[in-house]
């Protein structure tokens, strides 16, 4: 795996984990690792596995493609995928949007 | 179709899922529990609105962690409403365009949505149930009894107030204005005897909610004889009383008297994350990355 790869990577695991309200201890008990290793592969020292990153994905709630840099930061406006029921749209600020479609970006797709 | 039909469509959807969640028609219900039994994943996050309901590509729930904690029951209420009903509009039609139809307040989706949650958090016959097992007068509460129910249901008082009137009928529109005047934090101090602006949830001996559930920062009375294990609830040393307790550490405990127990759940202040996670204990140490 290439560094950059592997350091993109290492910022949504982190992005990731505190966007699903979780401490290092926690994922570290939930994925049976210890926790130093949760902070290595955060910090982009340490190579995630696919089964790792499958795991990861599931306890954070998030995509695996996100996981893995492969969709964009914010969600596409025209992606038709994407169906909300949502009465405030319209009225909020820029950075709350924006902030609302990064989390839309790194939401879990049906298997 | 008519704004009564739709409260009729919605009474009876809140209490199928009710009855699919495992609940009966009279018990206080968390709502992100009822989510998690329909297989919507609930989020909290830091963004300044109510909250939104996500149909595909699978179900979820993003609620504000900036609005208040009945009102978060409310809304997540709510977005289940919009689950149930199967609403769901694209993203671009809704940020880019002028139609009504695309849940503005005012919608038959939205109108549905919110009568949903009431029917949910407060049934017709739980809401009796707490008033008249006190024996307390149902059609004419006082603020301290109507406060009281509103915390063992979850909800905010003047929204408890609001659904007692507009849509069970069970008290007048007299009544309802009179308890209206009346802030919730001034129904707290006036309770407590001093000023407080931490909101406080009354537990009695009548409570039927299956947990007490609470965030750091607020307050709760117990049945007297009532005392809570470990240290996540703390005694509020400026009360007189003593079975007053502050939250001031999220987890999962148990509180206890010879004749009852029941479990206290409590999440962090304005948390964001998952809501399966809320309750997880918490210490301060630093992250290493």
């Amino acid at each position: 795996m290439r560094d950059a790869t592997k350091e993109a990577i290492a910022r949504r695991l982190k992005e990731a984990r505190k966007l699903s309200g979780l401490s290092q201890a926690h994922v570290a008990e939930l994925i049976e690792l210890q926790r130093p290793a949760i902070s290595e592969i955060e910090s982009g020292n340490r190579t995630v596995s696919a089964d790792e990153l499958a795991r990861f994905a599931s306890i954070y709630d998030v995509s695996v493609v996100w996981l893995l840099g492969k969709v964009e930061d914010e969600v596409d406006l025209r992606d038709e995928k994407l169906q909300l029921a949502a009465r405030e749209l319209k009225k909020l600020s820029g950075d709350d949007l924006t902030r609302l479609l990064r989390i839309l970006a790194t939401l879990k797709e049906a298997e | 179709m008519s704004r009564k039909l739709l409260g009729q469509q919605a009474l009876r959807m809140a209490l199928r899922t009710r009855s699919k969640a495992g609940v009966d028609l009279i018990s206080p219900v968390c709502p992100f529990d009822v989510a998690d039994r329909l297989g919507v994943g609930v989020r909290f996050v830091a963004i300044n609105m109510e909250g939104l309901y996500v149909r595909d590509p699978l179900p979820r729930a993003l609620i504000s962690t900036l609005r208040p904690f009945g009102r978060r029951n409310f809304t997540c209420g709510h977005e289940l409403g919009h689950h149930v009903f199967g609403h769901g509009f694209n993203l671009d039609n809704i940020i880019s365009s002028g139609n009504k139809d695309c849940y503005d307040s005012g919608s038959s989706e939205e109108f549905l949505a919110n009568s949903f949650s009431g029917a949910l958090l407060l049934p017709s016959l739980g809401v009796r149930r707490a008033f008249l097992s006190r024996g307390w007068d149902l059609s004419r509460p006082t603020s301290i009894q109507s406060l009281s129910v509103a915390t063992e249901f979850g909800v905010g008082y003047s929204t408890l107030v609001h659904h007692m009137w507009h849509n069970l009928a069970l008290i007048s529109s007299g009544t309802a204005k009179q308890l209206l005047k009346a802030s919730p934090q001034s129904i707290r101090s006036e309770y407590l005897g001093y000023p407080s602006t931490r909101l406080l949830v009354l537990v009695d001996e009548y409570w039927l909610a299956k947990t007490i559930d609470l965030e750091v920062g607020m307050e709760v009375i117990l049945p007297i004889g009532m005392l809570p294990e470990g240290t996540a609830l703390s005694p509020v040393e400026a009360s007189p009383r003593p079975n007053h307790f502050a939250a001031v550490r999220p987890g999962i405990i148990r509180a206890a008297s010879h004749s009852a127990a029941i479990f206290v759940r409590i999440m962090p202040a304005e948390y964001e994350g998952l809501a399966k996670y809320r309750h997880l204990e918490r210490n301060d140490e630093a992250e290493t990355c």
